[in-house]
């Protein structure tokens, strides 16, 4: 339309510019592009499931007991997850297009498929199911799964992770020993991880159509804002709801919501530390396998929390109402960076629970650490999607209007299909 | 590069992602490192060519040292071939303005073949393909190693010592009490020459600790003719020409190397003794060797790593180059470095870790040395 006000010189000009613009663009950008990318030849081979982190850390506790009380076994032992490997090889042999087992790696040609264990933890608390109260006992997991290649010109490169958290909820008994629960469900709790695992496989290892083997997206910072970290302390839920868990929480909810592969959100122990192999022609070779810095980076704080409890002697019933605010900062490093972010934003959201009028036994702090763990979960659900869809809806429903973001999401679009290559 | 490098053995599969996730503290070995560049300009290509070049000096702002220097003092050579050392270049960003003439602002991610630069420096080093001759890399240049291994370690406990004065004061008297090391024993004075009359009573308590360091106890490493053939097998493949330590032994007088490792490994302070050091530098002077490398490297720590059972050996090289020219041996370079190895045998971990150390060794020398 615009073009048909200008007239026909003017509009000649432009398609000529338009033109040149795109054929000198274009090839070169293809190529520019094409060199960056990876193009394997088959699905990545399997190498196992492993710690991200030393095996004797606190956070590692529940696996360390089941290993111990099922299997005998030390947690550093080299057998100590045995008791997965045969259903995790079951189950991805079901995956032939996707992933493949092999007896040998040939480094430089092979990428390589692995599955890390980054957190759990574990909480009992009395919750509604189908209606009615119950003991339950919540088991958070979660993990990292990573395509990698290698070849002695290069080192190491992470091609493809996918972070993700499975929250396994079962009938709790009478909520005493939580820890010893958790262990006896834990194997139960592994079969629901290796099912994650091959449900976000299937989602994020298109080998097929190559790896962006140089442009990053990672959370970068996961924080609790002092305002929400006094009320936790009240709520005696410090120690539980750690910036560790949110991070851990959003880096999956990012992977899953903006649909894009997120390298792994804390860097301890694990990649970005040492590697060590045998090669055969040498005793051994070490390298440094690194987490790359990333070009698109995320930051999430939780901002302040809220409960109220409202008595309703007409109903019964005690309403807990809780609210989560939080804080999700973007950063384009092409684009500013940390000086100038893509986004800053700030999301919310209620939920309202209900318990016995005045009741004390049901109000604990694993309720509300379960009930604000499904606040976050939401808030960020809504907020991704929306922003990912544009959706109006979505992100009022956490608390943000389309306007305030709208600018910034169509390169938010562009950055997320880069990570995705 | 489709090249088979190796093969990795059945049983390394299960453990390979947790040998990822392995911690330890080595030298990294060349890799590609990613670098983000960005340039705005008139005409793609031109603006392209910028970006790889933003890109490069942004990979020079995270090196430092002896390479660094290296680069910068060849810096044109590098420029000349961008798109060999500058790779897997993928535009991010690219706004042009129409027409011929346009006016564009590209962004780009890239990787930086460092195997290439160090290739590259090398031949520069051996004046080759463009590079001025480096007069001392063809200099004779004795090289010798040393190196030690914790044999074993003695640990003390906390020395506590705990002091306890009471004082008592009268009008004529004195009586004072020192106990010392845990109250066992002490000593106590007293006088009395004075009508007793107690008036003040004071108690006053305190001590102190001392942490001794442990004493760890080195022996000398067996094989350091293997390291010495490491160091100069990568020296030599620098086409740094190095004497053969038998040749020094045969025609200047110097005494084996191996009694320089055993001293070494005696050494309290971590250094060959002075009139040993001070002796062998004038026969190596007499021989009319202008420059002498010497390199003590010690493995000091042994863990075995909880995630792959391997065993880990860290320590530590210290590496000094000395110019033997003038009236005293000079000190015309010197680095320290952190190194470790892995294995299943703790004797194997030792040995990667010397040998990884070695390998350490000969790259700074390289860079030391094509330096001058």
């Amino acid at each position: 339309m615009a073009a048909e006000r200008m007239g026909p010189p003017v509009r000649r000009r432009r398609l000529l510019a338009s033109l040149v613009t795109w054929v000198a663009a274009g090839p070169l950008q293809a190529l520019a592009q094409q060199a960056a990318r990876l193009r394997p030849k088959a699905a990545p081979v399997w190498t196992g499931f492993g710690l991200n982190g030393s095996p004797g850390q606190a956070r590692y506790d529940l696996t360390r007991e089941f290993v111990r009380r099922n299997h005998n076994l030390n947690l550093s032992d080299a057998q100590a997850f045995a008791f997965l490997r045969e259903p995790l090889r079951r189950r991805l042999s079901a995956l032939p297009e996707l992933v493949r087992f092999k007896d040998s790696v040939e480094f430089g040609e092979d990428l390589l498929l692995g599955f890390a264990h980054d957190f759990e933890a574990a909480v009992g608390a009395r919750l509604e199911r189908d209606g009615v109260s119950a003991n339950t006992l919540v088991v958070f997991m979660s993990g990292v799964g990573m395509v990698l290649s290698y070849s002695r010109s290069t080192g190491w490169r992470v091609l493809s992770s996918f972070p993700f958290m499975l929250r396994v909820e079962r009938l709790g008994g009478d909520l005493k020993d939580v820890p010893g629960k958790a262990v006896a469900q834990l194997g139960e709790a592994y079969n629901s991880y290796g099912a994650a695992f091959a449900h976000f496989l299937k989602r994020f290892n298109k080998w097929e159509q190559g790896f962006s083997s140089n442009y990053f997206a990672r959370l970068t910072k996961a924080a609790i804002h002092k305002d929400a970290a006094d009320k936790l302390a009240a709520m005696k839920l410090q120690r539980l709801l750690n910036e560790e868990m949110l991070g851990f929480a959003a880096s999956a909810a990012l992977c899953d919501h903006l649909d894009i592969p997120l390298l792994p959100y804390q860097e301890n122990d694990a990649l970005a530390k040492r590697y060590a192999v045998k090669f055969s022609d040498d005793l051994a070779a070490q390298q440094q396998v690194e987490i790359p810095d990333a070009d698109f980076k995320f930051e999430l704080v939780l901002r302040d929390i809220d409960k109220q409890r409202i008595d309703s002697s007409q109903r019964g019933v005690t309403v807990v109402r809780r609210s989560v605010v939080l804080r999700l900062v973007v950063i384009d490093e092409f684009g500013g960076g940390r000086d100038k972010p893509l986004l800053n934003v700030l999301a919310a959201s209620t939920g309202e629970d209900r318990i016995p009028l005045g009741s004390t036994e049901d109000d604990t702090p694993e309720r509300d650490l379960v009930f604000l763990d499904r606040l976050i979960s939401r808030t960020l659900s809504n907020l991704l999607t929306g922003l990912a869809k544009r959706d109006e809806r979505l992100l009022a429903a956490a608390e943000v209007k389309l306007s305030a973001v709208a600018p910034a999401l169509p390169r938010l679009a562009e950055l997320c299909a880069k990570t995705r290559a | 590069m489709n090249m088979k490098l190796t093969r990795l053995s059945r049983h390394l599969l299960g453990g390979l992602l947790a040998m990822v996730l392995g911690a330890g503290a080595t030298a990294a070995l060349a890799q590609q490192k990613f670098v983000r560049g960005q340039a705005s300009g008139s005409g793609k290509e031109a603006t392209l060519a910028k970006a790889k070049v933003a890109a490069w000096k942004n990979y020079l702002g995270g090196l430092q040292g002896a390479q660094l220097d290296n680069i910068v003092a060849n810096e044109k050579v590098f420029l000349d071939g961008i798109d060999t050392y500058v790779v897997d270049v993928s535009v991010v960003d690219e706004k042009c303005s129409g027409g011929f003439s346009s006016s564009c602002s590209i962004s780009i991610k890239a990787a930086i073949n460092e195997s290439l630069v160090e290739s590259r420096l090398r031949q520069l080093g051996q004046g080759g393909a463009g590079g001025a001759p480096k007069s001392a890399a063809q200099d004779d240049i004795a090289f010798l190693v040393v190196a030690r291994m914790a044999d074993s370690q003695t640990s003390f406990d906390t020395k506590v010592t705990r002091r306890a004065e009471s004082t008592v004061g009268t009008s004529g008297s004195s009586a004072s009490a020192d106990a010392a090391a845990n109250n066992r024993s002490g000593s106590a004075e007293s006088s009395a020459d004075a009508v007793s009359v107690t008036q003040t009573s004071k108690t006053v308590t305190g001590g102190s600790q001392e942490v001794k360091r442990d004493r760890i106890k080195y022996v000398a490493w067996p094989n350091i003719d293997d390291l010495q053939n490491r160091v100069g097998e990568t020296l030599t493949n620098n086409r740094i020409a190095t004497i053969a330590w038998e040749d020094l032994v045969a025609n200047c007088g110097v005494g084996d190397n191996d009694p320089f490792s055993r001293l070494y490994a005696e050494s309290e302070n971590g250094q060959l003794p002075a009139n040993v050091r001070n002796d062998t530098f004038k026969k190596l002077k007499d021989c009319q060797l202008s420059k002498v490398i010497l390199a003590s490297l010690e493995v000091d720590g042994y863990r075995q790593d909880p995630n792959t059972g391997l065993w880990l050996a860290s320590g530590n090289m210290n590496l000094t180059v000395y110019d033997l020219s003038g009236r005293f041996a000079r000190s015309v370079g010197s680095a320290n470095r952190n190194f470790s190895g892995r294995a299943e045998k703790i004797g194997d971990a030792s040995r990667a870790a010397l040998a990884n150390a070695a390998k350490l060794a000969a790259d700074v020398v390289v860079n030391q040395l094509n330096l001058r």
